[in-house]
């Protein structure tokens, strides 16, 4: 299959080219955006230098991350890395009154390492819910639009296979095998990523 | 059909193929014999999802659409689905920006009275838009309550007869309820606009503030509780989030009422205190928890704990009794979290900056805060005795009224724009800089003199006043910059340490070359100059030593903003002493190499 079919984390590790850079940008920039752009401490351009740092940082030490772990716990190593990124970019910065802001900052860090918190919750919650995202987008041009279709509408919308296959004009089976053949594909794009 | 009964495949490999865990070769396999087998279809219909299968429909449920795709989802669905649990515990974790995950609820983005413009912030207690009433015009905030704080019936209640009581509450300090309305399955809140920010913020931007102007920030705040007291409201959560200042002193829209509540402009540049969400605080303050049987009392207050800290943020601003029972806290709890917020606007820091919610709820009830003497200098002692009295830990110990604290902090809300300086401070400045002027026209006298007359003197000689004049550079030097530094107000330290150096040294130096070499000429005349500057050395540095001028320089130094000006200072007296010093080596060295030859060996005789 194409190199595409390999899962992102195999791909990082194994075959850590331009492209498995470019996949990594694609799928985890977003998230990693949205989430930074809430401490008010982070200027867009801060944002925008600690996302490069973390990703690098990823592609870097992707190779020591430990594959056979419980699922989950590749989000709780990113979720590290970002902590350690945003320590290491809060202890370089050179921010006028010392602890302005920073007790806050550092407050909200502490909580983010917490792994029972509500915040580090959140952070479960919203990698899980871009990173599917991102990988929906990414595996959706390798299929037939009516193959997508019928998967969406099964899984997305929750609909009846039956109701489906009645209103795409689809066989049933080809409705189910949709749905399996999306989701397989999903699984193992996020091979190791996700829970 | 025989043939194809056999070949059914076994009900782990459907269910394998239902939630897409098969390899592509298998699914092929699969589907082949689906398209001829119905009853395979009817047992693929009753496998349930797994949670992977529910997290990718989780996936597009609660994000808005992609861009260009349709949205699938009805509206209804959206107000279900309870909103991600935002920040609660992180003042400053704001919601991310447009194309965060807080999206408007469709019942509000549909309101027939409010427009919706913007998204102002997000907390605990719910996201705040900018909204504009469809038919006056008039611009409104909207609160919308956090679902997970309005789950349950009882919830929905108080919520209601909190907010009916906040809304009777009309003073230029509080931020003006207008109605709590439903929408659909959100319950908001329709509040005056306050175009500015929250304290929090202001101190984020600019350190810790002034003094005077905190103290105006928390006397205005003080009359708002007290109007509150009056008609039987406590606010519970007061703290630097919950109070807004205006970004002008007219208070944005109500010029009229703010002219009546600041007594006249005491402070002018500092906009008006508002404060934010009265009433709130007892749908977090009150957990579910504690209307259940009580099994365990420790339990209880446990989760009555972990549930206000999760809900209300860390406990930085909450007295010690409102931690044990949150219902027994009345104004005078409110009048503490003020106290803690006095101690934030001043310090930049909270109380108990370090540990757990936990920690911290028992350092409320039991440690003393740092001393504000060890952060900074120039708060008057009036200012801390009425921040400890705000701080004591047994409530009738504290002021019984926020307006006492009004009255008791309005002696230090004015302020001269420039702290004061000692006029005597500016003279001993200006006469130091005019006898470095002085010092240097001799020094400089002395070298022309020199240049002319070096082939009629002894080389020693020669070189004892090339060494008296550039000590008279090097001291002009210093006390020029010391007296630069008195005039900038900062740099105490080094402006003394260079006075020292200058006004006491190198006349001893001088002396005691002087009278060692005093058979060979009279010198003495020569350092006339500097001994004359040692009484105004020693005058500049009693003035320098005083309490007052010490406070001045202080509060000038954390008002310039950090201690880079200072250290500048420092470095400047550095590069001057270093730079004098430098002309001297020089000059003694050009010297000695030049007038070697016609020094006939008398170089070794004499040495200095």
């Amino acid at each position: 299959m194409s190199e595409t079919s390999l899962s992102l984390l195999d791909q990082l590790c194994f075959r850590p080219d331009a492209a498995a850079w470019d996949r990594l940008v694609r799928v985890y920039t977003p998230l990693l955006q949205a989430w930074l752009r809430r401490y008010d401490v982070l200027s867009a351009a801060d944002v925008d230098d600690l996302v490069q740092e973390v990703l690098l940082t990823v592609s870097q030490e992707v190779g020591r991350f430990n594959h056979n772990q419980a699922p989950g716990a590749f989000r709780g190593w990113l979720r590290a890395i970002l902590i350690n990124r945003l320590r290491h970019f809060w202890r370089g910065r050179d921010h006028r009154p010392a602890a302005i802001g920073g007790s806050d900052f550092l407050e909200q860090l502490d909580l983010l390492q917490d792994d029972a918190s509500q915040v580090s919750r959140l952070w479960d919650s919203e990698h899980d819910r871009q990173l599917m995202r991102r990988l929906l987008d990414e595996i959706q041009p390798r299929f037939a639009v009516s193959t997508w279709q019928a998967f969406c509408r099964q899984v997305l919308d929750g609909d009846a296979a039956e109701r489906v296959a009645e209103e795409l004009g689809m066989p049933l089976h080809s409705v189910y095998a949709a749905k399996s053949r999306v989701l397989k594909a999903l699984r193992s794009a996020g091979a190791g990523l996700l829970s | 059909m025989s043939v194809e009964q056999l070949s059914h495949p076994p009900l782990d490999r459907l269910t394998s193929f239902a939630l897409g865990k098969l390899e592509v070769a298998e699914i092929d396999d699969i589907e082949n014999h689906l398209s001829r087998c119905d009853s395979c279809c009817q047992t693929l219909r009753q496998i349930h999802e797994d949670t992977f299968t529910g997290a990718v429909r989780d996936s597009h449920r609660a994000v808005p659409p992609s861009v260009g795709s349709a949205p699938t989802i009805a509206p209804s669905e959206i107000v279900e689905q309870p909103a991600p649990p935002t920040d609660s515990a992180t003042a400053g974790f704001r919601a991310a920006g447009a194309s965060g995950p807080i999206e408007l609820p469709a019942d509000l983005a549909q309101h027939p009275r409010y427009r919706v413009q913007e998204l102002l912030g997000a907390g605990g207690m719910g996201a705040v838009y900018k909204a504009e009433h469809r038919l006056m015009h008039r611009t409104v905030a909207l609160k919308v309550i956090n679902p997970e704080l309005v789950a349950s019936r009882t919830a929905v209640e108080r919520f209601q007869r909190e907010v009916q009581a906040a809304a009777r509450l009309h003073h230029p300090n509080i931020v003006t309820a207008h109605d709590a309305e439903q929408a659909g399955a959100s319950h908001f809140l329709v509040m005056e606009f306050v175009p500015g920010i929250d304290l929090a913020r202001v101190v984020a931007e600019r350190g810790p503030l002034p003094v005077a102007e905190a103290c105006d920030y928390i006397r205005q705040a003080a009359l708002g509780l007290q109007h509150a007291m009056e008609n039987g409201m406590v606010h519970r959560d007061i703290k630097p989030q919950n109070l807004m200042v205006t970004n002008s002193a007219s208070g944005g829209r109500e010029p009229p009422d703010h002219a009546a509540l600041s007594g006249g402009s005491r402070f002018p540049l500092a906009g008006v205190v508002k404060i934010l969400d009265f009433g709130l605080a007892s749908l977090a303050a009150e957990p579910e928890a504690s209307e259940d049987n009580q099994d365990s009392r420790n339990e209880n207050q446990k989760s009555s704990l972990t549930q206000a800290g999760a809900l209300m943020g860390t406990p930085d601003y909450m007295a010690p009794e409102q931690a044990r029972d949150a219902r027994s806290a009345d104004i005078r709890a409110d009048i503490y979290s003020l106290g803690c917020t006095l101690y934030f606007l001043l310090t930049g820091k909270v109380p108990f900056p370090g540990g757990s919610a936990i920690d911290k709820v028992i350092a409320h009830a039991e440690r003393k805060p740092d001393e504000i003497r060890k952060l900074r200098r120039d708060v008057p002692a009036g200012v801390l005795a009425v921040l400890d009295q705000m701080l004591a830990k047994k409530p009738e110990q504290r002021y019984q009224s926020p307006a006492a604290i009004a009255a008791a902090l309005a002696p230090f809300t004015t302020i001269e724009k420039h702290p004061p300086l000692p006029r005597a401070v500016t003279i001993a400045a200006d006469l130091l800089m005019v006898a470095s002027v002085f010092a240097a026209l001799v020094a400089i006298g002395v070298f022309i003199w020199l240049h002319f007359e070096a082939a009629s003197l002894s080389f020693e000689v020669d070189r004892e006043l090339q060494l008296i004049a550039g000590l008279h550079l090097l001291y002009a030097g210093c006390i020029f910059t010391a007296g630069w530094l008195m005039r900038q107000l900062t740099g105490r330290f080094a402006a003394a340490l260079l006075i020292a150096v200058a006004g006491i040294l190198l006349p001893g130096v001088c002396t005691v070359n002087v009278v060692m070499e005093w058979s060979r000429m009279p010198r003495w005349p020569l350092i006339i100059p500097l001994w004359l500057g040692v009484p105004l050395c020693v005058w500049a540095m009693l003035l320098l030593s005083r309490s007052n001028v010490h406070a001045t320089f202080a509060e000038n130094a954390r008002r310039s903003g950090s201690r880079r000006r200072r250290l500048a200072g420092l470095g400047w007296a550095a590069a001057c002493a270093l730079v004098f010093g430098g002309i001297v080596y020089v000059n003694t060295k050009v010297l000695q190499s030049c007038s070697w030859p016609c020094q006939n060996g008398q170089f070794r005789s004499n040495s200095w």
